[in-house]
């Protein structure tokens, strides 16, 4: 019932937010073009269409404040377009803070909440549209162009035509005569290779159609290329090139809008005949003389819920293909049975083969490109650069690397915090870098790139680097560690301080960040998905974090162990290795229990005594036992457990909001035999093993021992 | 008499309202009121116990339950049931009463709350009790070894009492937690 009630506006969001993902890249894509002197005009188009449609969505399902900025926008890029105002950064920063605002307003939405209006936003980008053209250079004229063409022509087309003087190049016209039947595909290949020429600004019926099966058009257009560039390059059977005489001067740079406008005049031509009626036309025009009404796209939107239940129906029909295997073995018993239990067998390999792909269908399913991150990102980083006043140019690759949809969605957070860390404290100012002989521009890396079955998304400046030194000394003065076995702490060590809760070298904090808050949350979020942090730092150099990810959480492989006879699930990626210890290597020091590991010590936790596991009796004294080494986000641990049952893939299921908050244990699964175990969050075991900082009852059960 | 048992289940799952034994015994044709709530009754440590039918899922014989360890005593553990991981509570514990041996017609209560699905340990199914609006008392307090706060209302019905349980409370995620740390008495 409830679904039903929730579609639409789940429908609706996911919808709107493509669109508004789309916007966005658009606009970045616009920004880097603009910076770089000259943009497509497509692209504005692109964005414009997208407002479009989002007005009509958000109008549509009845969110308002959404409507009305998106009525706003679309009459700003209106405007944009048809370059009654100029694309300045400016007006960049409010197409892209309105990106941010949409999104505010969907999530909103989701949350079933009312959509907060945007009134301020609303009216800076209504000014923006007002600017018209007081702000906008005086376009170059285009008196010389025949009044019958200019009578047909959109706004849009002529501002395309002036802009195109104004960047100095030519104006074309390509006259060209299709086959009635075959008109789509012949357009269509000579739009695109016109397209490699320039701008294809209009597509003008031609009136002297030569036969009746037979449409003529002719076709204005910009380009750099001289007459007979073009017509190598276009020219083919029915097809002929003309460039449009213009009187011009030379052409003028951008920057002078207060030159006189250079006119240009379209020689009077006796061909240009535009009798038809001036019907408007869109860029597509007339290459789509049928419309189909199939959708072009190919795709379903599916809710993660829906593949959660498959991925569970699959996880139960794993654990019933090992209890049909299990009950093969007395039927193999049976005397005269030794065919059928032959057959038997290789139909359990073959449904087993069939269910993991299966299985790995479904996780495929689940799989996203870490674009989708990487795009908010590249925002962030925009903005703030331009915040803090610091040139950062963003190098993304491995854009395509695909993860987990549910992980993507829980990395944009830590992600966001290693890049503003890396702005506010990596990056220096433009004239520091110049004096210490770097380029002004600062340069952050995100990089993402798959290994063996684990994802490793790295973000590297080359900002400052760390002063490694300097943080021991902070973590003294905080009282986080005693001056003397400081002395001892290696590089590795102390960077383990920048994860302590509110733990900051800077003296003051800035609106960015250096309030102490972000890494801690960033190791919290990246252990809770099973995920390790790296940290790589050169003073002067930069700083590289690394951090290494599971591709899903869905399915996960685990280490099956048991301790006082109960049995558990450590989830795989977090364990290093698993060894025997003899109860006599287990020295103590301060109260923790420790091991010496090739020249290291590792401190041991008792998986029975954190879980206050009762034990029966004759059990209590092992002189011998496994050691589980876990690491995550830099700290090893031994998990002291009795036996190791072995690994398997186990489908991971939660445990509900009233058992949710239990530490230590991250969910339920189900094993062979239909038994369910608990699966253990060895990062909050961790976690409580360093931060604990009382351990003597521990230490007294050891002396008992 | 198990096999009643087992199509009290059926009819419970069918959602359709059906005569009890009472309303044979009271010559089946009797007023039709449309403003009767049904509840299951059921005994915990000898009292009677009551819940709303339509928070009801399911009632199913006691299953295998994972102890899980940090929680509170009266948490018996998870239990899968069709698939999902469900909590599994024991009545008697969580109301402070006496925990009485299990018997072939104690049953698991499987409650819908807030859109999950928990399950509660009891002693024995009673039956599907009719109750009237004007027959239900608001809370008057602890009543017998019933601590006040899980009390929704009290119910008459046939010159006994029903106390109908508060899901909230009885099932609130914060007392399902053990109390951090336990303290290991001094050597």
């Amino acid at each position: 019932m409830s679904q039903e009630t929730g579609r639409p506006s789940s429908e609706f969001l996911s919808e709107a937010s493509e669109v508004v993902e789309s916007f966005s890249r658009d606009l970045l894509e616009l920004d880097a073009q603009q910076r770089k002197g000259d943009y497509d005009p497509d692209l504005l188009n692109a964005a414009f269409r997208a407002i479009h449609s989002l007005k009509g969505l958000s109008s549509l399902f009845g969110a308002a404040p959404i409507a009305a900025l998106s009525h706003a926008l679309e009459s700003a890029l209106d405007s944009l377009r048809l370059g009654r105002i100029p694309l300045s950064q400016a007006a960049l920063d409010l197409l892209f803070e309105s990106v941010d605002t949409f999104q505010r307003m969907l999530a909103a939405v989701g949350a079933g909440e009312d959509v907060p209006r945007a009134d301020a936003l609303l009216a800076q980008i209504e000014a923006l549209a007002k600017l018209e053209a007081s702000a906008a250079a005086p376009p170059p004229t285009l008196a010389g162009l025949d009044d019958a063409v200019l009578g047909v022509l959109t706004e849009y087309e002529e501002h395309r035509l002036r802009e195109n003087l104004r960047l100095g190049r030519k104006l074309y016209r390509v006259h060209a005569s299709f086959d009635l039947m075959a008109i789509d595909v012949g357009i269509e290949s000579l739009k695109n290779k016109m397209k490699a020429f320039g701008e294809v600004i209009t597509y003008l019926p031609s009136a002297d159609a030569s036969a009746e099966d037979r449409i003529d058009l002719d076709i204005l257009m910009g380009s750099d290329a001289s007459l007979e560039q073009l017509t190598a390059g276009v020219g083919e059977d029915g097809v002929d090139v003309a460039e449009i005489a213009t009187e011009r001067e030379e052409a003028r740079p951008m920057s002078e809008p207060s030159a006189p406008a250079p006119t240009a005049r379209v020689a009077t031509e006796t061909r240009l005949r535009p009798t038809a009626p001036p019907v408007s036309m869109e860029d597509e025009g007339p290459s789509q003389p049928e419309l189909s009404l199939r959708s072009v796209s190919q795709t379903v939107r599916v809710e993660l819920s829906r593949l959660d239940h498959l991925m569970n129906l699959i996880g139960e029909l794993g654990v019933l293909q090992a209890s049909l295997v299990s009950s093969l073995e007395p039927l193999r018993a049976l005397a005269g049975t030794a065919d059928v239990s032959r057959e038997f067998r290789v139909h359990l390999r073959s449904m087993d083969r069939k269910l993991s792909l299966l299985q790995q269908g479904i996780l495929d399913v689940r799989m996203v490109p870490l674009g989708q991150v990487f795009d908010k990102l590249a925002r962030v980083v925009r903005k703030l650069g331009r915040e803090a006043d610091k040139e950062v140019r963003l190098n993304i690759s491995g854009a395509d690397t695909e993860l987990d949809k549910l992980i993507v969605e829980e990395l944009s957070d830590p992600l966001m915090h290693m890049i503003r860390n890396c702005i506010d404290h990596g990056i220096e100012p433009s004239q520091d870098r110049k004096d210490a002989g770097k380029p002004g521009v600062g340069r952050i890396d995100l990089r993402a790139f798959q290994k063996g079955n684990r994802v490793v998304i790295e973000v590297e400046d080359d900002g400052r680097g760390m002063e490694w030194r300097e943080i021991r000394q902070t973590a003294v003065r905080r009282g986080l560690v005693d001056d003397a076995a400081s002395r001892e702490l290696g590089m590795p060590e102390v960077l383990d301080f920048i994860f302590v809760p509110g733990f900051t070298t800077r003296e003051s904090a800035t609106s960015v960040s250096g309030r102490g808050v972000g890494m801690d949350v960033v190791k919290t979020n990246i252990a809770r998905l099973s995920g390790m942090i790296d940290i790589d730092t050169s003073p002067g150099r930069g700083t590289k974090f690394a951090i290494t990810l599971p591709v899903t959480l869905a399915i996960i492989q685990a280490l099956v162990i048991q301790s006082a006879r109960r049995t558990y699930c450590i989830p795989l990626n977090s364990v290093l290795e698993s060894i025997m210890v003899q109860r006599s290597e287990i020295r103590t020091i301060e109260g923790h229990e420790v091991i010496s590991l090739r020249g290291k010590t590792l401190p041991l936790l008792h998986l029975d005594r954190i879980f206050a596991l009762a034990r029966g009796k004759g059990e209590r004294d092992m002189d011998r036992f496994y050691v589980v080494i876990v690491g995550l986000a830099q700290h090893r641990v031994g998990l002291v457990v009795d036996e190791l049952l072995g690994q398997q893939d186990v489908v991971i299921k939660p445990l509900g909001r009233a058992l949710r908050a239990v530490p230590g244990i991250a969910g339920a699964t189900e094993i062979a035999g239909g038994r369910t175990v608990l699966l253990l969050d060895v990062s909050k075991l961790v976690e409580e093993s360093i931060t604990r900082p009382d351990k003597s009852a521990d230490r007294r059960e050891v002396a008992r021992a | 008499m198990p096999e009643s048992k087992d199509l009290w289940q059926t009819l419970l799952a069918s959602g359709e309202i059906f005569a009890t034994e009472e309303d044979y015994e009271h010559g089946y044709v009797r007023e039709v009121r449309g403003d009767l709530e049904q509840y299951i009754a059921f005994q915990v440590a000898g009292e009677t116990y009551g819940v709303s039918i339509g928070q009801i899922a399911e009632i199913s014989k006691p299953m295998t339950t994972t102890e899980v360890p940090r929680t509170a005593d009266f948490v018996l553990g998870i239990a899968n049931v069709r698939g999902s991981v469900i909590p599994v509570i024991d009545a008697a514990a969580r109301l402070g009463l006496s925990r009485r041996p299990r018997t072939r017609s104690s049953r698991v209560l499987i409650v819908r709350h807030e859109g999950e699905l928990h399950g509660i340990l009891i002693d024995s199914v009673v039956g599907v009790v009719p109750i009237a609006p004007e027959h239900l008392e608001e809370a008057p307090g602890a009543i017998g070894g019933t601590r006040g706060d899980f009390i929704q209302s009290l119910a008459r019905y046939e010159d006994s009492l029903l106390i109908v349980l508060d899901l909230d409370v009885l099932l609130d995620p914060r007392d399902f937690l053990s109390v951090p740390a336990p303290v290991r008495a001094k050597a």
